[in-house]
């Protein structure tokens, strides 16, 4: 399974979020660092898809949490037409995940990710 | 400008089945400023293309480009060998860029990724709305320059119809009647006055309905 | 065969005038319109026959001459969506020529209201230019294009208006200008609304709208509060006030709305038939037309 994970910087901390997710045989995870959740757009989000991930998680800040005012909700606009246009291209709904971060710092991101997996496998 | 949306990806696997060599070519100008066809959208149409592609097998292989103008002959020209080199061109030009393209490349299929819906304004981020409906004889002076042809689902001259609402159209609840917004327009400008005269029939003889059209400047020509 | 319109005669008379509603239906069986005749015969002074409002229906060409040979005076209603000025044109001539008398330009509800959504719509000329095309045919005799009609052609023009529809100062301004352009009667949307349709018909006796036409206001029996809410969500020219849909929920079962619309159609006659300046009653049938004898023996007209 190939799993990205697209975060702001603002919001996680690298090294936690590295240390926290392991590499296996079964599993690649990469991750991508972002000034700001607002930054990616359609086209990263797809590339990661045709660069062969299987499932997308974009971590936002939270609400009214945004350096930028209004980059999460950009954000997760963006994300949902990528799902949509996923499930048009036919790989179906529910690869392309949004996660507003809350207090359960980086145990969040772990329990979406394995839930995630759950979900494809 | 020119608004136009892409095609559903379905639609476009369909259209460009059995090819392999794809040139997805965008248009720098109306539609990139509509966010459909410019440079941004090949890749984003490209990609999605590509992943479409590996799922059922069909051996797509892409080739972006965007040009500055793909109803100018000048632009079209730095298409050239991009378009010689591939199997057939997926056109994310309006309808007049994707005939532009074909009359010019005789021997190549030339495909639409997007339909042309209209010509109109960008209202506010993200929402576009018709304004002109290209009838070749402007009568915007009339009605407080909004477009009874246009906006009006009936086309009246003489309106509203009898389904006009202070705050919608018969036909669609999303858009405002344009007769109430007429009436609007000339109250405020102090022109009311001019609703009173019985508009007679328009001639369309000046629109599509007159044939395809064509305008010839002697002055431009040697 | 009439040579001269029943309707004008009246209306010219002072007379009070009842016309109808008959819908046609996708059919050819010519006996149902025979009976719809016989049962609307001597109880009306003239049916409108519609013209396409829910989609393709039997012409309201044929349907008014069908009125017409069953002894029935027929209002055909033309509407300027699905014909261009040549269509239009021609079948008035050919109207004109077998008999019609009365005709009512309409714009027409827009084809995507319609069963047939996906239809491409016409609108050459709107209503405003429809009621002047005929009367220019009428009385200069001549065709928009300039051609010369040769025969009369002595018709007796109609058009529609909406008492609900807002603002007022609009509303009266698109009469205004239907009779300028000739319309010799009014027929209005149905009116539940008697306060608005009486600030509307003041406004039209004040500006002398009610003397150079005559206003004949629409009435139309609802048949359940399911029913005339559908109606007033889809058609915007209908307007249903609140009170009037509770009072059919009130009512109780099927049966007994039913019979509630028809008391409240019969109530809003009375109320309005003998306002200044209402010359008649038109019955929107709605395609009930069973409902039209009834509802004229019990408001008494």
């Amino acid at each position: 399974m190939n799993i990205c994970i697209f975060y702001c910087s603002n919001s996680l901390d690298a090294n936690a979020l590295k240390q926290n997710i392991s590499n296996n045989e079964k599993d690649e995870v990469n991750t991508v660092s972002l000034p700001c959740s607002g930054k990616v757009n359609l086209l990263y989000l797809l590339k990661a898809f045709e660069n062969g991930a299987d499932g997308v998680i974009l971590v936002t800040c939270g609400q009214n949490e945004c350096h930028f005012l209004e980059g999460n909700l950009r954000a997760k606009k963006r994300a949902e037409a990528v799902d949509s246009m996923l499930e048009e291209i036919g790989l179906g709904k529910g690869r392309m995940i949004v996660i507003r971060k809350n207090n359960e710092g980086i145990k969040q991101i772990t329990t979406a990710l394995e839930q995630l997996k759950k979900d494809l496998s | 400008m020119i608004v136009a949306e892409r095609k559903t990806i379905p639609e476009l696997v369909e259209i460009l089945n059995g090819h392999k060599k794809i040139l997805v070519l965008g248009c720098g100008t109306c539609v990139t400023v509509c966010l459909a066809g410019g440079e941004r959208e090949v890749s984003i149409i490209s990609s999605a293309l590509r992943i479409a592609s590996n799922i059922r097998k069909l051996d797509f292989e892409i080739e972006e480009l965007t040009i500055e103008r793909q109803c100018d002959n000048v632009f079209i020209e730095q298409a050239t060998e991009a378009i010689e080199r591939n199997d057939v061109v997926l056109s994310l030009g309006c309808g007049a860029g994707v005939q532009a393209i074909a009359e010019r490349f005789l021997e190549k299929p030339v495909y639409a990724g997007l339909n042309t819906e209209f010509i109109g304004v960008l209202e506010e981020r993200g929402i576009w709305t018709e304004k002109c409906a290209a009838c070749g004889a402007c009568v915007l002076h009339q009605y407080g320059g909004i477009c009874p042809i246009t906006r009006c689902a009936k086309h009246m001259l003489n309106g509203p119809c009898g389904g006009s609402r202070e705050d919608r159209c018969e036909v669609r609840p999303d858009r405002p009647c344009a007769w109430q917004l007429i009436y609007q327009r000339l109250k405020g400008i102090g022109q009311l006055d001019r609703l009173k005269k019985i508009a007679p029939p328009k001639n369309w003889e000046t629109s599509l309905d007159g044939g395809c059209r064509v305008i010839i400047r002697e002055d431009h020509r040697i | 065969m009439t040579h001269e319109s029943q309707l004008a005669k009246k209306i010219d008379a002072g007379d009070f005038i009842v016309t109808a509603e008959f819908l046609p239906r996708a059919s050819t069986d010519i006996s149902e319109i025979e009976a719809i005749a016989a049962s609307f015969k001597d109880k009306v002074t003239a049916v409108n026959v519609a013209d396409n409002p829910h989609g393709p229906v039997l012409s309201s060409l044929a349907g008014s001459l069908a009125l017409l040979k069953a002894g029935v005076e027929p209002v055909y209603q033309m509407v300027t969506r699905d014909r261009n000025r040549i269509a239009i044109q021609s079948d008035l001539l050919g109207a004109a020529a077998l008999g019609i008398r009365n005709v009512l330009c309409l714009s027409g509800h827009h084809q995507t209201l319609t069963k047939s959504s996906q239809s491409a719509n016409v609108y050459d000329i709107d209503s405003v230019q429809l009621i002047a095309a005929v009367k220019q045919m009428r009385d200069k005799g001549v065709l928009l294009d300039g051609t010369k009609i040769k025969g009369d052609f002595p018709v007796l023009i109609g058009a529609v208006a909406g008492p609900d529809m807002k603002p007022m100062e609009l509303n009266i301004m698109r009469l205004a200008k239907k009779v300028e352009a000739g319309a010799g009667f009014i027929q209005t949307q149905a009116v539940f609304d008697i306060e608005t349709f009486e600030n509307w018909l003041e406004q039209a006796r004040s500006r002398e709208l009610t003397k150079k036409t005559a206003i004949l206001p629409g009435v139309m029996p609802l048949e359940s509060a399911e029913k005339a809410e559908a109606l007033r969500e889809k058609y915007m020219d209908l307007f249903i006030p609140d009170s009037i849909i509770s009072r059919l929920k009130e009512a109780g079962d099927a049966a007994a709305q039913q019979k509630e619309g028809l008391a409240i159609c019969i109530e809003i006659i009375k109320k309005i038939k003998a306002m200044e300046g209402v010359k008649g009653i038109h019955i929107l049938s709605g395609g009930r037309e069973n409902m039209v004898p009834e509802i004229i023996a019990k408001s008494e007209l």
